[in-house]
């Protein structure tokens, strides 16, 4: 601990000087409010300017220095590289406590001249011009009835934050190294200003650093629930870096066919094109972020009929589609792999492939829907439509989005039923093409074609009378229904004649 | 040379079938388009033709001319043509020769349909400002299409010949077939819908081959050909990758 502050003693000096600097600054700017020496102390640290540009810099900093010098061979003296976290983080955050307490003494020195040593317990009256240290004194003071609580909370909630980082650091460093630090912290600082200029840091609170560390962006500006699935998030993070995870049983046929940076990756495309779809609209702030949702699942119809959402729906249907080819074509190309004969026959081993990804497809789409349900929970719920159409309505409804996402996993089950097949004869690369021609000829000729990657217009303009949606998704139901019907029965039937002498068609 | 013409004639098969397809298909959206628009100036029948098939544009130019490569490396064949060649002069010749044909079977078809659509076009009555002037060319699509539909070809040709090297490129390191297959066109989707999203999608590589794509004064040559530079890049930054992990 004495280590880290020698080792940073410039910086940390910097860093001591600067908070001198804004706490007189704050003094001159409070001097004819009675905020109590504990209010004036929490109006110094819970300016989020002195936060985000003057202590997360220097805070990442000594982090990045003092995972740098970890060596691999101190990992020799624990158990194993998680146990290396935890005990690193419990020492920084015994350092950050030590950090935290020298600031306060040095602001209380600072302010203690010129207030009495008093807590407030009210809110203090606001002058005619707006002064933003006052109205962040009188949310906390209004939430937590006290000006000391309130310190103490804002304290260790800056320690919380702090801790979470560290232990990703840490953990990171032991991935990737000092590059990925490096990058991490840059992702991390960038992210941090995005979220402080724009309302990105209430709609996606978790992405936003600053909502780790400052409560009251995190529990004020945010909401309780968003809170809670922050801090949430934190602790699920610090138990992942400590090596606390649920255990997950690997099978083998999941590692050949559906490696595990194949499901980071379509995973990782499907929260982009959300985050996509909320950084595009964050300028609009009359758009919730549930309509956000909408917009990014209504593809294309006869009413409406735009390339650009096509092509974002698309991808959605096409994500799942990409898995399917690749596993098909890694079975043709590894088949007579070793990892093969693990299974009782080739049909086995087929049979295998097409269980792993239906088990995707049903992850992909609960996914999904979980995103929606909690977007739809967490925001504002659907915009006032003012003028607009009031029948769109419809799409604001939580019923709406259930019912979809039902239709959605049917269309992808169809989609991969119609690739199988048209995959036998031509390969996967050919039906993959063929698939998204067919799709594209339906955008183009705004038809409503059986398993044509539905969006929720199709079920607006259901409602409006303009398509035929109804006879659509009934074909659409049909084809995956009879075609594992067909397979279930032939495996059957194949189980119950194993003693006759059949030429199975492998 | 004589590497080069042989390997012209053994592949020429699949961009003639290719081409007699993207021909059927141009003229048959081009006789649709010109009953069901208005037509101001004779060069928009190829306009709206041609933009209903070069979504899928990059498929055409990639799979049927990328899969030899593929299967050369695959199945060895590389090592034994290096018996008679360097090898890398062979898959230099290689390469060169499917661009040419990408090159030129681009080039005809897409002649073939500004001439065809320019002869079939039906000029509305309607007196109506288009505002074709302000896009690329703008003055030479409208008083001389054959021209400017020649300039055109050869600029498409080019860069769909871009779309069949980076083709080349993934077929030549990836060992997943779909993937080696589709990464041009995932690509240019992807790419597409992120341009599109952030605002900028007058430097997307899309635009740099579907004619009038975007808004008539928002485009211009200098982005065109920002936009391949940025392609051109990216492609040799994927191959440094991909040459990097192999080695």
């Amino acid at each position: 601990m004495y280590n880290i502050f020698y080792q940073n003693r410039y910086i940390l000096l910097l860093n001591l000087c600067l908070l001198c600097f804004i706490a007189e600054q704050n003094l001159t700017e409070l001097t004819t409010s009675d905020v109590g020496i504990w209010g004036y102390i929490l109006s110094v640290f819970t300016d989020h300017y002195y936060a985000i540009y003057c202590m997360v810099p220097i805070l990442f900093v000594v982090i990045f220095r003092s995972i740098k010098e970890i060596s691999d061979i101190t990992l020799i003296r624990y158990k194993n590289r998680s146990a290396m976290t935890v005990a690193l983080t419990v020492g920084f955050t015994r350092w950050l406590v030590i950090y935290f307490a020298i600031s306060l003494l040095a602001v209380f020195l600072i302010g203690i001249r010129h207030y009495p040593m008093s807590v407030v317990f009210d809110k203090v009256q606001v002058d005619i011009f707006y002064n933003e240290l006052i109205e962040i004194f009188n949310m906390y003071t209004g939430y937590f009835g006290n000006s000391l609580v309130a310190l103490i909370c804002a304290i260790s909630y800056y320690i919380f934050g702090f801790a979470v980082l560290a232990a990703l650091l840490i953990f990171i460093n032991g991935k990737f190294g000092s590059k990925g630090i490096i990058q991490a912290v840059i992702i991390v600082y960038v992210l941090m200003l995005i979220g402080l200029k724009t309302n990105l840091k209430s709609l996606i609170p978790f992405v936003f650093f600053n909502n780790y560390i400052i409560l009251h962006h995190g529990l004020f500006v945010n909401g309780i629930i968003k809170f809670i699935v922050t801090v949430a998030l934190g602790i699920l993070i610090l138990l992942y870096c400590f090596g606390i995870r649920i255990p997950i049983k690997k099978r083998a046929s999941k590692s050949i066919f559906i490696t595990q940076r194949e499901i980071v990756i379509t995973f990782s495309l499907l929260i982009a094109m959300f985050a996509a779809e909320f950084i595009s609209k964050a300028a609009f702030v009359d758009i919730s972020s549930w309509d956000k949702v909408v917009s990014l699942f209504f593809g294309s119809g006869k009413i409406s009929s735009s390339l650009i959402s096509w092509i974002k729906i698309m991808i959605i249907y096409m994500i799942p589609l990409y898995i399917a080819g690749s596993t098909t074509q890694k079975f043709q190309q590894y088949a007579n792999a070793s990892v093969i004969i693990r299974f009782k026959n080739r049909q086995a081993a087929h049979q295998s492939l097409v269980n792993k990804n239906l088990q995707f497809y049903v992850c992909y789409a609960l996914t999904i829907w979980m995103i929606g349900l909690m977007i739809y929970y967490t925001g504002s719920g659907v915009s006032d439509l003012g003028d607009m159409d009031k029948s769109y309505a419809v799409l604001g409804s939580i019923k709406t989005w259930n019912i979809y996402i039902v239709i959605f996993f049917i269309n992808m089950l169809c989609d991969f039923v119609l690739f199988r097949i048209i995959a036998k004869c031509t390969g996967a690369v050919i039906s993959f093409s063929i698939i998204i021609i067919y799709k594209y000829f339906g955008y183009l000729f705004k038809l409503c074609l059986p398993s044509m990657g539905y969006g929720l217009t199709h079920l607006y303009e259901y409602k409006m009378g303009v398509n035929s949606f109804d006879i659509s998704l009934i074909i659409t139901v049909i084809i995956p229904a009879v075609y594992f019907l067909i397979i279930a029965m032939r495996w059957l039937y194949y189980v119950n004649h194993t003693n006759r002498k059949h030429k199975q068609k492998i | 040379m004589k590497l080069y013409l042989n390997l012209l004639k053994r592949y020429y098969i699949i961009p003639v079938i290719l081409s007699v397809i993207y021909i059927v298909l141009l003229v048959a959206f081009a006789y649709t388009s010109n009953n069901n628009s208005i037509i101001l100036h004779e060069i928009l029948v190829y306009d709206y033709a041609s933009r209903n098939i070069d979504f899928f544009l990059p498929l055409f130019v990639s799979i049927p001319f990328a899969f030899s490569m593929y299967f050369m490396k695959k199945n060895g064949f590389l090592k034994y043509a290096s018996i008679r060649s360097l090898e890398h002069n062979y898959i230099k010749c290689h390469v060169l020769a499917q661009l040419t044909l990408v090159f030129l079977m681009i080039f005809i078809v897409n002649v073939i349909g500004v001439i065809v659509s320019c002869q079939i076009a039906e000029i509305s009555d309607i007196s109506m400002d288009s505002q074709l002037s302000n896009a690329i060319l703008g003055n030479l699509q409208i008083e001389h299409p054959y021209i400017f539909g020649l300039i055109w070809s050869f600029h498409k040709a080019f860069v769909c010949s871009l779309i069949c090297l980076f083709a080349q490129i993934t077929a030549y390191y990836i060992d997943n077939f779909f993937l080696a297959m589709l990464a041009p066109f995932i690509y240019l989707v992807i790419e597409n819908f992120v341009t599109g999203v952030i605002g900028l999608e007058t430097i997307s590589f899309t635009t740099t081959f579907i004619l009038n794509r975007l808004a008539y004064d928002s485009v211009n040559i200098f982005k065109i050909y920002l936009s391949v530079a940025i392609f051109i890049g990216v492609m040799i930054y994927i191959r440094k990758k991909l040459r990097e992990k192999q080695s």
